[in-house]
C-alpha cells in the first residue's frame, strides 16, 4: 500500500516534470513564431506604407492631368454636361415609347441625339 | 520485527535482519535504476541540444528577439474623400561611434565619396570627435543604405528613424505645415494637432484612422492652377484663394502663393513660408461694402429703396472721399453696391452710425483674431479710436485689414441665411456643428440678391458662370506701404459665391499686385484680375462638387434676382408663355 502510493507519487512527479518541461518549450516555441509574425507585420505595414505613399504620389493631380490629356479625348466636364436624375428619365422614356412601335429589334435606344437639346431653355 | 499475533508475541531475531537487508537493497536498487534512467534522458536530451537540433535550441529565449517596437508613430492625414496628404515612412538614419572607429582617415574617404553632399570639414570634426555618437545622415534612401552597409566601416551604425511625406508637394503646403528633423510639428496642421496625430496612431484599440480634413485634393488643385495662371498672366507678387462650404464653414480648398514644398521646409524663402490665406492681413477694398451694406439693411438704418446723392466727392478732416466710376445724381442702395460707390457707402455708414457699424463687423468675426484649425491666425488691423472718419472708411474697405479668411467666413455668414459658422479645416460630415445667428433672414435674401446684381449687371460680371447664378462682390484696395498707400500697386480681389438662390460655396480670389495688360485695358481692378479667376473656379468645381445648375430663365429666378434699371423688362409684365 505504502509502496504503492510511493510509486504513484514518484510517477505523478516524472509525469508533471516532463509535462511543465513540455509545456514552457512550446510556450517558448509559440512566442517565438508569434515574435516573428509580428516582425512580418510591422514590415508589411512599412511596405503597405510606402507603397500608399507612392500610389498618393503617383495620382498627383497634375500628373493625372497630364495622362488624361496624353491619352484621352475628354474634357473637363462643363456646367451644360450636367443633367438632373429625373431631366434623363424623362428623356428616357420619350425617346424609348416613340421608336418601340417601329423598330422590332430590342437595341437600346439612343440617347445622344435627344440630349443634345434636352435643357429646354429658350 | 515484532508480529502481534493475539495473545503471543513472537521477537525473530537474525532472519529478520537479513530481511531488512534485502528490502534496502531492493530500494536501492531502484533508486540507482531511476538515476540512471533520470541521466541517460538528460544525456540524450543533451545530445539532441548539442549536435540535433543545437540551431534551433540557440534562439529559443523570446526576449532575444522580440518584435521590433514599431518607429512609424505619426497618424497620416487625409482629404475629405480619404487621398492621402501626409504620412510617415520608416528610413534608415546612419550613425558614427568614433570611439570605436579603426581608421578614422579611410572612413572619412569612404563617407565623403558616398554622400558627396557632405560637408567635408564638418564630417571631419564629427569623426575625430571625442565621442560616442555623432549622426553622419539622417533619413537616408535605400539605394544610400545599401552603399553604406557596402562600404563596411566598422563603427558606423544606423538607426531606424521616421520620415514625414507629404506626396503632394506643394499643394497643400500652407494647410498642413511641416515637421523638423525630430518629427516635431512646427507649422500648419501639423503643428496644431500635433499632439493627437503622435497620440492617435499609438492608441491601442489599433485604429491607425488617420485626421481627416475638410479639404478637396480637385478644387485644391483647380483653385491653385487658376491663381498660378493669373499670376503669370499678370506679373503678380502673390496671390490667395478659398473655397468654403457656406453651410459648415468647412474650407475645400485653401492656397496661398507663392507656396513651398514642405519635404524640404528649409529652403523655402520667407515670403513662401507666409500664408496669405489665414495669417497675412489686408485692406479689402470694395469686398467690405457687402458688410457695410448688410449691417446697414440688417440695423433697419436704411431701406433697399433709399436714395442717395453721390455727385460730389465727400470732404472731411483734409481727406476726400471720391468715387472710381463717379456718378450722376443720386443712386439707391443696390446701385451703390452695384455700381461700388465709396462715397454712397461712406453716407450709410454714416446713418447706421460708427458703433453699430463697430459691433457689427465684430459680430462677423471681423475684428478678431482669425478662428480657424492653424497655428497661423492673422488678427485684423481697424483703428482703435472709432471715429466718424474711420468709420466712412471701413465703409469701402480702408482702415481696416482682416484676413482672405474672415472674408470668406463672414460673407457665407450674410449668404447663408445669417448663421455664422467659424471656418474649418476637418471635415465636419456627421457631426454636429455650432452656428451662431447674426443676422436676420431677409437681410440675408436681401444680400444674396445685391450679390447676384453685381455679378448681373455691375462690376463683377467677368465671374458669372452661365447656369450657375453667381453672385459676388469685387475689391480693390491701394496696396499699403510704408507711410501710407502705393497708388500703383493694388489688392484685386473678388468674393463670389454660387449658386445664389440657395447658396452652396463661397469662392474667394485675391492676387497681390497684378499688372493690368492689353485685355483687361491695363486696367488691375478686381473685376478685371480676380473675377475671371473666380469665374474659372466655380465652372470647373460646380459639375465636380455635384452642384445641379439652375434654369436662369424662370419666373422664379428671375423674379428673385430682377433690378429696374429701366431697360430691364420686369418678370411680371412677362407672359407666362415665354418662360
Amino acid at each position: 500500500m505504502k509502496r504503492n502510493m510511493v510509486i504513484a507519487c514518484t510517477l505523478a512527479i516524472g509525469i508533471s516534470v516532463f509535462g511543465l518541461f513540455q509545456v514552457k518549450y512550446k510556450v517558448y516555441s509559440l512566442k517565438k513564431d508569434l515574435n516573428e509574425i509580428n516582425r512580418q507585420l510591422a514590415e508589411d505595414k512599412d511596405s503597405i506604407r510606402v507603397l500608399k505613399a507612392e500610389w498618393a504620389y503617383l495620382n498627383k493631380p497634375d500628373r493625372i492631368e497630364h495622362l488624361a490629356d496624353k491619352y484621352l479625348q475628354m474634357d473637363n466636364v462643363k456646367v451644360a454636361n450636367v443633367y438632373k436624375s429625373d431631366q434623363v428619365d424623362n428623356l428616357y422614356l420619350a425617346s424609348t415609347t416613340g421608336e418601340r412601335e417601329n423598330t422590332t429589334s430590342t437595341t437600346q435606344p439612343v440617347l445622344k441625339p435627344i440630349l443634345s437639346s434636352a435643357r429646354g431653355y429658350r | 520485527m515484532i508480529h502481534d499475533n493475539g495473545d503471543k508475541t513472537y521477537i525473530h531475531i537474525g532472519t529478520a535482519s537479513s530481511k531488512s537487508v534485502e528490502v534496502s537493497h531492493n530500494r536501492l536498487h531502484v533508486v540507482i535504476i531511476l538515476f540512471i534512467i533520470a541521466f541517460l534522458v538528460i544525456s540524450l536530451r543533451v545530445f539532441d541540444v548539442s549536435v540535433l537540433s543545437g540551431e534551433n535550441i540557440a534562439s529559443i529565449d523570446p526576449e532575444s528577439d522580440a518584435a521590433p517596437e514599431q518607429v512609424t508613430k505619426r497618424a497620416d492625414i487625409v482629404d475629405r474623400n480619404g487621398i492621402m496628404l501626409a504620412t510617415s515612412l520608416t528610413t534608415a538614419s546612419v550613425y558614427a561611434n568614433p570611439k570605436v572607429m579603426l581608421d578614422k582617415q579611410a572612413a572619412f574617404q569612404k563617407l565623403s565619396q558616398t554622400f558627396p553632399e557632405l560637408d567635408k570639414t564638418e564630417l571631419k570634426n564629427k569623426l575625430n570627435m571625442e565621442k560616442n555618437f555623432v549622426w553622419i545622415k539622417r533619413n537616408l534612401t535605400p539605394s544610400e543604405q545599401y552603399k553604406v552597409n557596402a562600404l563596411g566601416i566598422p563603427g558606423i551604425y544606423f538607426q531606424d528613424e521616421e520620415k514625414r511625406i507629404y506626396p503632394h508637394k506643394n499643394l497643400f503646403a500652407h494647410e498642413l505645415g511641416f515637421v523638423n528633423v525630430d518629427g516635431v510639428g512646427t507649422a500648419g496642421i501639423e503643428k496644431q494637432f500635433n499632439n493627437f496625430l503622435t497620440h492617435k496612431a499609438n492608441d491601442t484599440d489599433g485604429s491607425d484612422a488617420p485626421l481627416t480634413l475638410s479639404l478637396d485634393i480637385r478644387v485644391q488643385n483647380i483653385v491653385r492652377e487658376a491663381l498660378l495662371n493669373s499670376i503669370s498672366t499678370f506679373k503678380a507678387k502673390g496671390a490667395s484663394g478659398i473655397v468654403m462650404d457656406v453651410t459648415t464653414g468647412e474650407v475645400l480648398a485653401m492656397v496661398s502663393l507663392p507656396d513651398f514644398d514642405p519635404n524640404q521646409p528649409s529652403s523655402a524663402s520667407a515670403d513662401e513660408l507666409f500664408n496669405r490665406t489665414t495669417y497675412g492681413v489686408y485692406e479689402m477694398g470694395s469686398t467690405f461694402k457687402a458688410f457695410n451694406t448688410a449691417m446697414a439693411l440688417d440695423s433697419n438704418a436704411v431701406k433697399m429703396t433709399d436714395n442717395y446723392d453721390v455727385a460730389t466727392p465727400i470732404k472731411i478732416g483734409g481727406f476726400t472721399i471720391h468715387d472710381y466710376h463717379p456718378k450722376a445724381g443720386s443712386l439707391t442702395v443696390p446701385e451703390i453696391f452695384m455700381y461700388s460707390s465709396n462715397i454712397g457707402s461712406a453716407k450709410i455708414a454714416l446713418d447706421a452710425g460708427a458703433q453699430t457699424q463697430k459691433s457689427f463687423l465684430k459680430k462677423l468675426g471681423l475684428l478678431n483674431e482669425l478662428q480657424i484649425e492653424l497655428p497661423e491666425r492673422g488678427t485684423p488691423l481697424y483703428p482703435q479710436q472709432w471715429s466718424k472718419i474711420s468709420s466712412m472708411t471701413v465703409s469701402y474697405g480702408h482702415g481696416i485689414a482682416v484676413t482672405p479668411m474672415h472674408v470668406a467666413t463672414a460673407t457665407s455668414a450674410l449668404i447663408n441665411g445669417g448663421t455664422f459658422y467659424p471656418a474649418t479645416l476637418l471635415k465636419k460630415e456627421g457631426t454636429e456643428i455650432y452656428g451662431e445667428k447674426v443676422i436676420g433672414k431677409k437681410t440675408s435674401d436681401n444680400m444674396r440678391k445685391l450679390l447676384r446684381m453685381v455679378v448681373q449687371y455691375g462690376t463683377g460680371a467677368k465671374a458669372d458662370v452661365a447656369s450657375y447664378l453667381v453672385g459676388g462682390k469685387t475689391g480693390s484696395a491701394d496696396k499699403v506701404v510704408t507711410g501710407g498707400y502705393n497708388r500703383h500697386a493694388l489688392i484685386s480681389s473678388f468674393i463670389g459665391a454660387f449658386p445664389m438662390n440657395k447658396p452652396k460655396y463661397v469662392v474667394f480670389a485675391m492676387v497681390d499686385d497684378p499688372i493690368g495688360n492689353k485685355n483687361t485695358g491695363g486696367f488691375a481692378t478686381g473685376g478685371m484680375i480676380a473675377a475671371p479667376v473666380v469665374h474659372d473656379i466655380i465652372s470647373r468645381i460646380g459639375p465636380m462638387l455635384n452642384v445641379s445648375p439652375v434654369n436662369e430663365n424662370t419666373y422664379e429666378i428671375k423674379k428673385e434676382f430682377w433690378y429696374n434699371n429701366g431697360t430691364n423688362p420686369d418678370p411680371d409684365t412677362i407672359s407666362a408663355e415665354d418662360y
